[in-house]
This record gives C-alpha cells, sequence and structure tokens, in this order.
C-alpha cells in the first residue's frame, strides 16, 4: 500500500511538472524568440545604416566591397565571426555578402539592393533551439530580420523649396524635386528632374522623382511639352525621369510617358505612389533634418581670425559692429578679421576666416598690387645695376626704370628683360622703362649696359602683384622736349583697355640751379632725384583711355619722359576665402550686406559662410534684397573647374596653392579629375555643421541669394540651406554640385544651361547620414 | 481494513487538495500565457513603430507601403498588419481611423503630456472586448505644432490631409492594449480582467 501511495504523490508531482515545465518552455522560447528578433531587427538596423553611410560615388566592384565590408565588421563587434566574408556579383546584378557569426547567426548582405546606388540591404537569420523540441520533431527555429539603410544624399532632394517658380528656360536638376507649394511656371520655362544613372554600372543614385505637397499641381502648362531624358527642349512644364506627385489629401500624378518618364528601369526600383494606388506622400517643405548653425561648431569658431591673425575664441556676435576691412588700402569691406596688404601673384586678395559685416568686391582698388619696390641705385657708369630688398616672386612682373645721360644707344638688358619705353633728349638724357614679364622668381638686382661706356646713370627696380602673367604690357608712350619749358604732359599713345592697370612713367629732366620737380597728383612716387633730373612715379586707379601726366619743373627743362601701362591678371578685381567658416552680419553696409560681387570674382575652398540678419549673397550689389544683377564681364563665384575645361590662368600662380576652381565647401569631393578640392583642412570628418555645408542662414535672415544676370556665373560645390529668398539665373556653364535648400526659389536658365542643381558627388549636411527604408 | 482506511484517507486528503493543486497548475499555465501574449504584444508595437518611420511607408496605416509595386517588391504589409501576430494566440485586432484629426478613434481618450512632445495616456473607452488588440497610432510633432498630436482621419482630409506622417524629426508613437482575461477567472467566473499595455515611439527621420 505504500508502494500506492508513492505512485499517487508521483503521478500529481509530473502532471504539475509537466505543466510547469511545458509553460516555462512555451515562455522560454517565445520570448526567447521575441528577444531574439528584436536583437536581430537592432543587429540589422544598425548594419544597415551603419554600412550605407560608406556609400560612395557610382558603383565598382571595390566600393562594393567596401559597403558589404562595412556591415560585416559591424555585425563582428557585436558578435563573434565563426565564418568568413564571401563577397560575389556585379554591380548591374547586385553583390551579395554572407558569412556566419557565432550563435548559428548567418548574414546576408546585397548591395546595391535593386539597382540603387545607394541602398544595402541586410538580412540576419539566427538557427534558435527548441527546448525540449527533439521530443515534438523540430530541434530549432529560425528567426529572420532584415533592413535596408540608404544613403542620405541619395534619399535628401537636390532642391527643396517652400515656393519655386521657374522664370525662363529649362532649369535642369539632378536628381529629385521636392516643393511645398505648387511649382509655378512663366515665360515658357520648364523645370526637370533627371535621374542619376550610371552607366559603367547600371546603376542609380537618384531616381528623379518630383513631389509637390500641394494639391492640384499642373504638370503640363498650356502649350508645354517635356522632351524626354535631354537638358532642352521641354517648355512650360514640369518633368522628371522619375515620378510626380502632388496632393497631400488629393492626389494627381504626371502623365506616364508625357511629363513623367518612368523607364523600365527606374520603374523596378522606384516605388511610384500613383501606380501602386498607395496614398500620398508626406512631402516635407524645409525639413528640420538640414544642418545645424555653423556659428555653434567649436569647428567652426576655432577658425575664426582676429585683425593679428589671432584666434577670436568666441562665436560671432550677430549684433556686433565691425571695424573696416581694407584690401591693398582700400576698404572692401567690415569685419574682424585681417586687411590683406597685397595680392598674391594672380592679383587675388586673400581673406581669413573670421566674423565680417559685408565684403564688397566692388570697392578694390585694383588687382595690382606693389609687393616690393627698390631704392633708386647710386650713379654708375657704363654698368648700371638696380636692387631690391628681397628676390622676387615667381609670377609677379618687375619692372625698372634707368636715367641717364643722353645717347642714342639703347641700353642692353640681362635676358628675359623687355623694353617698354624709351625717350632720348639731347642736352637732357636718355629715360627708359623695362620690364620682365612672369619672372621666374629669385632675382633682386638687374644691370643694364650703357654705352658708350663713359655713359652715367641711374637706375630703380620694382615688384608688382597681379599683373598679367603674359603680355602684361598694354600701351606705352614717350615724349621729349627740346625747348626748355617748365611744365610738360607724358601720355600713353594708346587707350588703356583696362581699368586698375599698373601705369608707371620715367621723367628726365635737367638739373638746373634752383630746380624742382612735382608730379601730377594722384601720383605715387617711386624715385625723386632732382640732383640727377630723375624721377618716376605709377598710378594704379587710372581709367581707360589714354593715361597721361603732367610734370612740372621749377626751371624751365629739357624732357625726357616715357610711360607704360600693364594690363592687370584677369579681367576684374578678386578676392580669396580661405579655408574655415566665415559669418556676415550685415553691419557696415545700409540695408544690406554680406558678399556681394559687383562685377568682382570671388574664388573660396573649404569654406562654411553664415549670413545672419539682413546679410546675403548678391552677384551684383549689396543692396538690400540682392542688389541688381551683375551687369560686369566678370561676375562669378569660383572659376571654370579643371573638370569642366582648362584651369584658370590663375592656378598655377595663386598662393595659396592654386587652382580655387570649385567654390567648395569642406570635405567636399570634387568631381573627378578635378583635384582642386582635396578635402577640409578644418572640418573634423562627420561634423554635421560644417560637412558639405557651403552656405546657411538662419530663418530670421532677410537677406537673399541673388544670382541674377546673364553674365553671373556660379561654380558651388556644397550644400545650401537658405530658408529665406534665392534666385539662381544659370548660364551655359554655371553649376551648383550639391543641394539647394530654399524658402522662396526662382531658377531660370539660358539656353545649354546643363545640370543647374544636383550632383553625385556625396554632398549631404543633414543630421541624419543614412536612413532605413524598409 | 487499515490498508482500506488509509486508502480512503488518502482519497479524501487529495480530494481536499486537488482543486489547489490544480488552481495552481492553471495559474501557472495562465500566467505563462499571459506573459507570452503580453511579450508579443510588445514585439507588435515595436515592428509597427519601426515600419511608420520607414522611407517606404505609404502615409496611410490600413494600406500597403508604396514598395510593394516594385518588379522585387518588398515585403511590408499594411502598418496594422502587426497587431496581427497575435492571432495564433487567439486575439483579434481592432483598428479604426479617428474622426478628427485631433481625436483618436472611437475606443480610446487621450490625456496629453504634460510636456506636448512626449506620448500621452490612452485609456479604453466603451464597449471593450477582452482578447482584442485595440490599435492606437499617432504622430507627435517635433516642434509642437497644431494639431498635435496628429491622428489618421480620412474624413477630414480636405482641411488636415489623410496622411498623417510628416517628416522631420516627427515621432510616431504605436500604443497597443489587450484586455486579457485568464482562463481561472472564466473558470471560476471572476469578471475582472488584465490590461496590458505596450507602447513604441520612433522618430521620423527621411
Amino acid at each position: 500500500m505504500r508502494k500506492r501511495e508513492r505512485g499517487q504523490v508521483l503521478v500529481i508531482v509530473a502532471v504539475w511538472m509537466l505543466a510547469l515545465i511545458g509553460s516555462a518552455a512555451l515562455i522560454l522560447l517565445t520570448g526567447s524568440v521575441e528577444w531574439q528578433r528584436n536583437q536581430l531587427q537592432q543587429l540589422a538596423d544598425g548594419a544597415a545604416t551603419d554600412s550605407a553611410l560608406t556609400i560612395g560615388v557610382g558603383c565598382s566592384a571595390g566600393s562594393a566591397s567596401t559597403v558589404i565590408t562595412q556591415a560585416d565588421n559591424f555585425l563582428a563587434t557585436q558578435r563573434t565571426r565563426t565564418g568568413s566574408l564571401s563577397i560575389g556579383g556585379s554591380c548591374a546584378a547586385g553583390y551579395t555578402g554572407t558569412d556566419a557569426f557565432a550563435g548559428a547567426l548567418s548574414e546576408t548582405i546585397h548591395y546595391p539592393y535593386r539597382g540603387h546606388q545607394q541602398q544595402v540591404e541586410v538580412i540576419l537569420t539566427v538557427a534558435l533551439p527548441i527546448s525540449f523540441g527533439n521530443y515534438m520533431g523540430a530541434s530549432n527555429t529560425n528567426v529572420t530580420r532584415r533592413a535596408v539603410g540608404q544613403q542620405l544624399s541619395g534619399s535628401a532632394a537636390a532642391i527643396r523649396a517652400t515656393s519655386l517658380s521657374c522664370t525662363g528656360g529649362q532649369f535642369n536638376v539632378g536628381g529629385s524635386i521636392a516643393a511645398s507649394n505648387a511649382i509655378t511656371l512663366s515665360g515658357g520655362c520648364a523645370v526637370y528632374a533627371h535621374d542619376r544613372f550610371e552607366a559603367a554600372s547600371s546603376t542609380y543614385s537618384d531616381l528623379g522623382n518630383v513631389a509637390v505637397f500641394a494639391n492640384g499641381q499642373t504638370w503640363v502648362g498650356g502649350g508645354g511639352s517635356c522632351a524626354a531624358g535631354t537638358n532642352s527642349g521641354s517648355s512650360n512644364a514640369v518633368c522628371a525621369d522619375g515620378y510626380e506627385l502632388s496632393g497631400h489629401n488629393a492626389t494627381t500624378c504626371g502623365t506616364s510617358g508625357t511629363s513623367a518618364f518612368l523607364t523600365a528601369g527606374v520603374t523596378a526600383i522606384n516605388a511610384n505612389p500613383c501606380a501602386a494606388g498607395t496614398g500620398p506622400l508626406p512631402v516635407p517643405p524645409v525639413s528640420t533634418s538640414l544642418p545645424p548653425e555653423p556659428n555653434t561648431d567649436p569647428a567652426g569658431i576655432a577658425t575664426l581670425r582676429n585683425s593679428a591673425g589671432g584666434a577670436v575664441g568666441s562665436a560671432c556676435n550677430p549684433a556686433a559692429v565691425y571695424p573696416n576691412i581694407t584690401a591693398g588700402g582700400v576698404v572692401v569691406g567690415t569685419g574682424l578679421g585681417p586687411s590683406p596688404a597685397s595680392a598674391d601673384a594672380s592679383g587675388f586678395y586673400h581673406f581669413k576666416p573670421s566674423c565680417y559685416g559685408y565684403l564688397n568686391l566692388g570697392s578694390f582698388a585694383g588687382g595690382i598690387s606693389a609687393r616690393q619696390i627698390g631704392a633708386e641705385s647710386a650713379r654708375q657708369r657704363h654698368f648700371v645695376t638696380a636692387t631690391m630688398a628681397g628676390a622676387s616672386q615667381a609670377g609677379t612682373l618687375l619692372v625698372a626704370t634707368v636715367s641717364a645721360e643722353t645717347t642714342p644707344n639703347k641700353f642692353a638688358a640681362t635676358a628675359g628683360w623687355v623694353s617698354a619705353a624709351e625717350a632720348n633728349q639731347p642736352g637732357e638724357g636718355r629715360s627708359e622703362i623695362w620690364y620682365y614679364p612672369n619672372n621666374p622668381g629669385g632675382i633682386s638686382s638687374i644691370t643694364f649696359t650703357m654705352n658708350p661706356a663713359t655713359i652715367n646713370g641711374n637706375a630703380q627696380l620694382s615688384e608688382w602683384l597681379g599683373v598679367a602673367a603674359a603680355s602684361p604690357l598694354d600701351q606705352s608712350g614717350a615724349s621729349t622736349v627740346a625747348v626748355p619749358t617748365t611744365t610738360t604732359v607724358i601720355a600713353t599713345a594708346g587707350a588703356l583697355t583696362q581699368t586698375g592697370e599698373l601705369v608707371i612713367t620715367v621723367d628726365g629732366f635737367q638739373n638746373l640751379p634752383g630746380q624742382t620737380f612735382t608730379r601730377a597728383a594722384g601720383w605715387t612716387g617711386v624715385v625723386t632725384d632732382v640732383a640727377n633730373g630723375y624721377g618716376s612715379e605709377y598710378s594704379l586707379n587710372l581709367p581707360t583711355g589714354i593715361a597721361s601726366e603732367t610734370l612740372t619743373s621749377g626751371v624751365p627743362s629739357l624732357w625726357a619722359n616715357a610711360i607704360a601701362g600693364f594690363k592687370p591678371a584677369g579681367a576684374g578685381t578678386g578676392a580669396v576665402l580661405d579655408p574655415g567658416f566665415y559669418y556676415f552680419n550685415g553691419s557696415g553696409f545700409a540695408g544690406g550686406g554680406g558678399i556681394c560681387l559687383n562685377g568682382g570674382e570671388l574664388l573660396a575652398r573649404d569654406v562654411t559662410l553664415e549670413f545672419v540678419n539682413q546679410a546675403g549673397l548678391s552677384a551684383g550689389t549689396c543692396a538690400a534684397g540682392g542688389g541688381a544683377n551683375c551687369s560686369a564681364a566678370t561676375c562669378q563665384y569660383g572659376s571654370t573647374p579643371c573638370s569642366i575645361s582648362a584651369c584658370p590662368p590663375n592656378a598655377a600662380a595663386d598662393s595659396a596653392g592654386g587652382g580655387y576652381t570649385w567654390f567648395a565647401a569642406p570635405c567636399s569631393q570634387a568631381p573627378a579629375g578635378d583635384a582642386s578640392c582635396p578635402g577640409s583642412t578644418w572640418c573634423p570628418s562627420g561634423d554635421r555643421a560644417c560637412w558639405n555645408l557651403l552656405l546657411w542662414a538662419p530663418a530670421s535672415n532677410t537677406g537673399q541669394i541673388a544670382i541674377k544676370g546673364t553674365t553671373a556665373r556660379h561654380w558651388l560645390l556644397g550644400s545650401l540651406y537658405w530658408p529665406g529668398t534665392c534666385t539662381d539665373t544659370v548660364n551655359g556653364t554655371s553649376t551648383l554640385d550639391g543641394t539647394l535648400s530654399c524658402g522662396t526659389l526662382s531658377v531660370s536658365a539660358a539656353a545649354g544651361a546643363g545640370i543647374a542643381v544636383g550632383s553625385d558627388y556625396g554632398i549631404s549636411t543633414a543630421l541624419i547620414q543614412a536612413v532605413l527604408v524598409e | 481494513m487499515v490498508n482500506h482506511r488509509k486508502l480512503g484517507q488518502a482519497l479524501v486528503e487529495f480530494a481536499l487538495i486537488a482543486p489547489a493543486i490544480f488552481l495552481l497548475i492553471g495559474a501557472t499555465v495562465d500566467l505563462g500565457r499571459g506573459l507570452l501574449i503580453y511579450t508579443m504584444l510588445q514585439g507588435a508595437s515595436r515592428d509597427m513603430a519601426r515600419q511608420a518611420v520607414l522611407g517606404y511607408y505609404s502615409g496611410s496605416n490600413t494600406l500597403s507601403p508604396t514598395c510593394t509595386a516594385l518588379t522585387t517588391p518588398c515585403t511590408l504589409g499594411p502598418l496594422t498588419n502587426g497587431a496581427h501576430q497575435l492571432d495564433p494566440l487567439g486575439m483579434s485586432v481592432v483598428y479604426q481611423d479617428s474622426t478628427a484629426i485631433s481625436s483618436p478613434p472611437t475606443y480610446g481618450t487621450y490625456a496629453a503630456n504634460a510636456n506636448p512632445l512626449q506620448p500621452g495616456t490612452i485609456t479604453l473607452t466603451g464597449a471593450i472586448n477582452a482578447s482584442t488588440v485595440y490599435v492606437f497610432i499617432y504622430e507627435l510633432d517635433s516642434t509642437g505644432g497644431n494639431p498635435n498630436p496628429r491622428w489618421s482621419c480620412p474624413s477630414c482630409a480636405a482641411a488636415s490631409g489623410a496622411a498623417v506622417r510628416t517628416s522631420g524629426h516627427q515621432l510616431v508613437v504605436v500604443d497597443l492594449k489587450l484586455q486579457w482575461k485568464p482562463v481561472l477567472n472564466s473558470l471560476l467566473g471572476i469578471p475582472s480582467t488584465i490590461t496590458f499595455d505596450s507602447q513604441s515611439v520612433e522618430t521620423l527621420e527621411y
């Protein structure tokens, strides 16, 4: 009977234990599955976004390996790798990477995903053992989670605007367009969103969609049409290689084949809300995911320089009033930064990152400035040598004047020197002007040979920046006065073709008892030697036309005078913003301020520019609202990039390293073949406040980006964030390789204009660098 | 006789202890099942919130994302499909769009958080069925915009838009509520239920 009693308890315990163990096993299994699902999803999300950050421009075996390896390495930081990464495939069909990790975790990575160059898929599967599963015929269960990450430059629209209006021509965009209000067209203007397809790898980096938040967008206006896939031929229409979608609550779509050209390739990877009938996409206005204020970024603030070249050490004050900034002695703006005393070898003034009120390039006195002016030599016989304190800089212009006793024989100089003008007056003397264009550097003296050997003379040598390297001599002239007079005029034979030329004279007069010498007002004296009857002066700000100067002596004298005019290096004035952060608050310029080209040329590399208050960026004047159109022959941001055409003539001579072509943001990737933008020297990698950010303005800014006028040109490389008003007039060469985000954006394009905005160069400054799309 | 008496004694003792034993066993199983449901409810809300912020999301809680029409379609279904993960456990799902952009569906009330950028408190209201997952999905504007929160309201689309997802750091909140009645309660005729609540929040970055 005791055995029976023991059996009863055993049965009870067995039933109880079965229930307990079964429940526990079920809970454990389900809990484990849920835990694993959650863990795997987090791993997949992390791996997908992490690897998406490494997606660059184009697709190749190397770039695919980089992306896939990054995802694999990310997982290796979370789990112990037990296998090895195996990669196979092609860009067109997609690469697949597989690997195994501890805990029966297997990994599959697909890149490019579905032919989308900027998407990567990560699939994780774990075989989860089932407790007591062998008794039920299944020892494990697979848990699979996946994620698709996309690099943001592919997910950020090339153009975002609250209001977008197109006023003329065909405005081509490389990438997608997102607008809040309906896009307005006038003057037969067409806006075309082109997909970005890399034929070499058969992959897309952007699908060229147009999304309008407002209802009722008209895609093709009266008489308008779209020419599929080309940069010309469309008019009065909104065109897209991808889909066209309008309406956040009443959806209208572009007509396939008429204004929306969804090719088979695009359709395969482009989720078209219209075709799917799944309802409207949310189309954002200017997104809050755009970059933060650079003036709060320590990396940017650290670049700010004071007038002595030291660190400012703190953020710029939007209410500050700044002292004048001069360039070559002329006031060109206001700011805390140092005033450039002279131009570089190419004639460009270099400004340092700092807090500014405004910079007005139209205020430049001229592109030419003196680098050094040597003293007059002693009187020497047969051979006269003029010297300068330092050796010359390569590329500059050397000018020498000689005043000697009269002789019919022209002086001789060493190789490389060219005679500009000469005058010989028997009874007075011989005067000559010589120059050495684009000198090789290292020259500090010049010796002239005067014949016959009994001739005595004096000479003087000077060095000039910003003079044209090739054929600098524009005009010259000479005059002799054979009848003593106290007043004479020396003038060029022809008219000066440019303003801002270096016009230099040499004056020979008699040393008579009581003699005096007076040069004309506005001329700067270089030599005043009454004892030897030798004068020389120059001017940098004469207008075009005949250049002349009136010379006066105290005692009537014979005269032997010469004059020469040398052209500046560029067709106009210019400035360079050296790498770093620039802040403009408009102070010192009534009603406007900021940066205005006003006929000038502004180059920059590795810069981020912030504009507050009423400050703007204008190709015209600094007047409030962006000023008038640029009307000068040269009015440009950046210069023709080497990747587009021949490098600019200033490239080799530029003292800061040369090659300022793209007006570029930090860390930007210049187009292939253009090495002028090697990357930032000050912006830490990944710093969203400066990374790829070229222009930034707060919503409170009342200034404008105003690139107006058919002669205004720009080569901007970076991201532009401007909540206010922007105007972009695009000619045949201008482009913005990056993203443009404006509150109110007005665009137009001249005939022959290519892609005006958008690129494949990884331009993105959004706070979020990669997003999950699946 | 002694043995029979002992047997009878054992039966009596077992009869006395059996209800308690079976109650304990039942409670153990019930508790396990409750934990299972709650765990799966959490997983469901997490999945739904994650899907709600994806780039291919269509803006509708009941329609499939746009990527389902691709040549290689994505595997995503309508957002509310996530709540059906509990179907194998005998649960059903209730989701209704709102009748006003600023109001929750009719089966719940919403009390805003003192901080308008944080999720509020939802309470089930009306005739609520047990073993039913009630789905609440809304969006919190990161800038405290108006209306805030935003609920899906197709009937008021003309005024506010049907889509509730707007990009730019908006928070999407998925709140799943489930009234669970343990089996023992049914057996014992106890009317009370336990309300499971799982809330997941994700940020829209596209």
